[in-house]
């Protein structure tokens, strides 16, 4: 069945798979981390902070530009040797099982609360991600078919959080600069974390089939990822103000619970219908990632790929079950923020350092 | 088994053929260990010429050709021809020829002179001529015989489009097309499947539209077939599908020839067989599911609307009764208090959870429609229906349901009908089991599990190597213009994407509207 078109992507899919990745569960609880330092000017922070991520993304491709069919296993191999890229990887490796992790436990702690209280957040965990090694299993075209097609529920479902505007106070978002540089720029260090996703580049680049359109379709989809997070943290300032946003743990998916819309009666669970399809995509795109570096890793072929992605599944349920409550998710969601400063700028950098200094002393030959 | 060894044993003489004697008895006599046994082929001989007659033997199918014309401008002809004999002898090529080109009437005619070839024309249904000392046989078709005639297909009805359905004659089909297509790029290729039913199989295309790469795919699957009997299109379908363990329909059933047209219009392969009402297009693709010919036929807006409307069909038909027990039994603050209370003053008296409940009505429902394709006549759906009725009626009163279950399941049943495509109804009535199994166990989790999995179900999917979910799955914004919606003709300027083409112009921008 393994043939090369399975494993390829048209520009326009990779953009859907970015902002696939990087909108997830993580924007319910963005307006309150960002909230936290820097008030009511949070947005500006959101906004400021996709800024690390666009430079990440134009890092990424400026390297793999140069090795336009090699995912990040081989370009550091190319530019390092066996062992340095082994360790490169495996770091790049544990980092997407976080990543997929958080985002699925985050989901599935939602969904315990909201829709299934009486069941144990294993079982949801356990049908998340047999949902997502379904989605997986058989390539990366799949997946953005998958993620072109469930863009059309972000648009709705953000749509629905409209309403909400009725309650809105915009006097709660004055003065604007009031929080001062230095909150601003706090909180701008935790927004950077939201927009972890470009990193995936690493693996997506080398199946996009145009590549000149990669940073372009990139760009924009940082574009709707800054854009949507802004309109939620603005909304949510604007009902709740910034300091009752502070003692609600996911503000936004209050924003649909005070919405009033006749017929529906509760317009919340609607919501978290139409989310369970929009939070297992991160999930779906990193444990792709993770489960075809890990081949790579082994050095076997394509045609194996299924059995990598029923082994990544498995290390991202035993991750995500590792934390006891709600907190510790959220402390290991802050270290993996870092996590994507080492990965999506500090790796890109080094490698490119490495790529730069070789190809002046001679080793690598001037395309 | 025996039968089947015998058979096997044919078919290895078939491979080496021997040539036929030309001693007319001892053609009779290694024909006959062929024909003996069956007692509807009919060896008449009579003598060639009034002067110096010459014995000849005319074999044939009874029941499957013309007889009428037989008798008259095949046998009455070389009857009457003065002499016989002057022919014969080392010019006997000349005498076929002569009775070729001369005494019979038949537009196709071929000659023969190996004797599994002679066979097989016999139980093909032509009509085979014998002449006493020429070593060659003359085999004339001449198709005949009682079948259907035109008539407006089952189930792809139609208010404004052409009626004339397809019928058993590969024939007839292929002719019905042509008459609606009479262009010269049009193709049809034909071959022959199953080792014992030899069922013409037509494929169909134009030229210089269809992709080189997707016919050779078509050919080279229909080509590795192999198997003893085909009698619908339906068999052929299930052999050359992507993904045959994949329950949604992957290939598109056509019953009218307009349609199979407009398919061949879009790049498509159209595929007869033999004796079967239904025509298959390849490659197919989902939403042409929740589409008809009257979109087409009708003003855009009333296209759209109906397409729009069967898209709720699909979900009513598939999600529907999911959708009340995750409600019912798990999330009842999303149903409005007003409503709400009714819903569970009636429910208060059903003794079972809404599952059970449900999945019981279900069960009528299914077995209701069963029986109604077995009821006699056209008033069978009728009967069903009533009978459906005063059951819910008694159901209601026995207190085994509530009202409002059976409004949800009669309502997702008649979506169900509502779904233009065959294959995709029944596709539906069996997707809403998963449905209800994910809904009763995970509540409005699981329904939206159990859509998201049939949507990386359909992403997944291929028909003829095109992706099925196109143009939604991979998103092809210039295709949406034929989908839910559907827009005015002059916007389908471009053959639709999503099937690959080597020619995508259609027509020129054309001036919308008279200018005042």
């Amino acid at each position: 069945m393994t043939n090369q078109t399975q494993f390829q992507i048209t520009p326009r899919q990779y953009l859907f798979i970015l902002t696939g990745s990087a909108v997830g569960a993580g924007i319910f609880s963005l307006p309150r981390e960002a909230g936290s330092d820097a008030l009511q000017d949070s947005w500006i922070a959101v906004i400021i902070g996709v800024f690390p991520a666009l430079l990440s993304l134009v890092l990424i491709v400026k390297l793999c530009k140069n090795y336009p069919d090699c995912t990040l296993f081989e370009i550091t191999e190319i530019l390092t040797g066996k062992w340095i890229a082994l360790i490169f990887t495996t770091g790049f490796v544990i980092y997407t099982f976080f990543i997929a992790a958080l985002s699925i436990r985050i989901f599935s702690e939602i969904t315990s609360l909201f829709l299934l209280t009486h069941t144990p957040v294993m079982v949801i965990l356990f049908i998340y991600l047999l949902f997502v090694v379904y989605a997986i299993k058989d390539g990366t075209q799949y997946i953005g078919r998958f993620n072109e097609f469930i863009f059309i529920f972000l648009i709705l479902s953000i749509l629905l959080m409209l309403p909400s505007l009725s309650r809105a106070y915009y006097t709660n978002i004055l003065p604007i600069g009031g929080a001062g540089v230095e909150n601003t720029l706090k909180a701008f260090l935790k927004t950077t974390f939201s927009y972890a996703s470009v990193e995936v580049t690493f693996v997506y680049y080398s199946m996009v089939s145009e590549k000149d359109k990669i940073l372009r379709h990139g760009i924009v989809a940082m574009g709707i990822t800054a854009f949507i997070y802004t309109l939620v943290t603005v909304l949510c300032i604007l009902v709740f103000g910034a300091g009752t946003i502070q003692k609600i743990i996911w503000p936004p998916i209050l924003l649909y619970k005070i919405a009033d819309i006749p017929i529906i009666e509760r317009m919340d669970l609607l919501f978290l219908l139409l989310w369970i399809t929009l939070a297992v995509r991160p999930a779906i795109n990193y444990s792709f990632t993770s489960a075809y570096s890990i081949m790579q890793i082994l050095r076997l072929k394509e045609n194996h790929f299924t059995l990598f992605s029923f082994i990544s599944g498995v290390c991202i349920f035993l991750i995500a079950i590792i934390p006891q409550n709600l907190n510790q998710v959220f402390e290991i969601a802050t270290y993996s923020g870092y996590g994507f400063l080492v990965i999506g700028i500090g790796y890109p950098i080094i490698l490119l350092g490495i790529f730069l200094f070789e190809r002046k002393t001679g080793e690598i030959e001037k395309k | 088994m025996h039968l089947f060894e015998k058979a096997h044993k044919k078919n290895q003489d078939a491979d080496k053929d021997i040539k036929l004697p030309s001693d007319l008895e001892d053609k009779m006599q290694v024909l006959k260990s062929y024909i003996n046994d069956s007692g509807d082929i009919v060896v008449r001989s009579f003598y060639l010429g009034t002067v110096q007659p010459v014995k000849a033997v005319i074999i044939y199918m009874d029941g499957v050709i013309d007889t009428q014309f037989l008798n008259e401008d095949i046998i009455k002809p070389l009857m009457k021809v003065r002499n016989g004999s002057e022919y014969i002898g080392d010019r006997n090529k000349a005498l076929l020829k002569h009775i070729q080109n001369r005494l019979i009437s038949v537009g196709q005619v071929r000659k023969q002179n190996m004797l599994m070839e002679t066979v097989q024309s016999i139980f093909d249904g032509h009509v085979v001529l014998m002449i006493e000392n020429v070593s060659k046989v003359l085999v004339m078709n001449i198709h005949g015989g009682a079948s259907r005639t035109l008539d407006e297909p089952l189930l792809d009805k139609t208010v404004s489009g052409p009626r004339e359905g397809f019928i058993e004659d590969l024939t007839t089909n292929i002719a019905l097309i042509r008459r609606k297509l009479r262009d010269p790029n049009l193709a049809v290729e034909k071959m022959i499947i199953g080792r014992r039913t030899r069922t013409e199989v037509g494929i169909l295309y134009i030229k210089d539209i269809a992709k080189k790469e997707m016919i050779n795919e078509v050919r080279k699957r229909l080509k590795s077939i192999d198997i003893e009997g085909i009698f619908s299109t339906g068999q052929i379908n299930q052999l050359i599908e992507d993904n045959p363990y994949s329950p949604l329909p992957l290939y598109r059933e056509i019953e009218r020839a307009d349609i199979a047209a407009a398919q061949l219009l879009e790049g498509r392969a159209v595929i007869l067989a033999n004796q079967s009402p239904l025509a298959i297009s390849c490659p197919a693709l989902f939403e042409e599911m929740l589409q008809t010919g009257d979109d087409y036929y009708s003003k855009p807006q009333m296209g759209t609307m109906m397409r729009i409307f069967r898209y709720i069909a699909f979900f009513n038909a598939v999600s529907l009764p999911a959708l009340y027990i995750s409600l019912i039994s798990f999330r009842q603050e999303l149903i409005p208090y007003d409503l709400l209370v009714p819903i569970a003053k009636s429910r208060s008296e059903v003794p079972f959870p809404a599952v059970v409940e449900v999945l019981f009505l279900e069960g009528i429902i299914q077995i209701i429609l069963e029986a109604g394709i077995r009821m006699p006549g056209n008033i069978g759906q009728t009967i069903g229906v009533v009978s459906g009725i005063i059951l819910g009626q008694a159901i209601i009163s026995a207190s085994l349901a509530s009202p409002a279950v059976i409004i949800v399941i009669t309502v997702s049943a008649i979506s169900t009908f509502a779904i233009p495509n065959f294959c995709m109804a029944v596709t539906s009535r069996l997707l809403k089991y998963g449905f209800i199994f994910a809904s009763a166990t995970f509540g409005i989790f699981g329904f939206s599990m159990a859509w998201l999995f049939f949507i990386v179900h359909l992403t997944h999917q291929t028909s003829m190597g095109i992706p099925y979910f196109s143009p939604y799955g991979p998103l092809i914004l210039s295709d949406i213009k034929d989908t839910f919606v559907r827009m005015p003709i002059f916007y389908f300027r471009k053959r639709p994407e999503s099937i690959s083409n080597n020619n995508s112009f259609r027509q020129k921008k054309m001036e919308k509207g008279i200018k005042k």
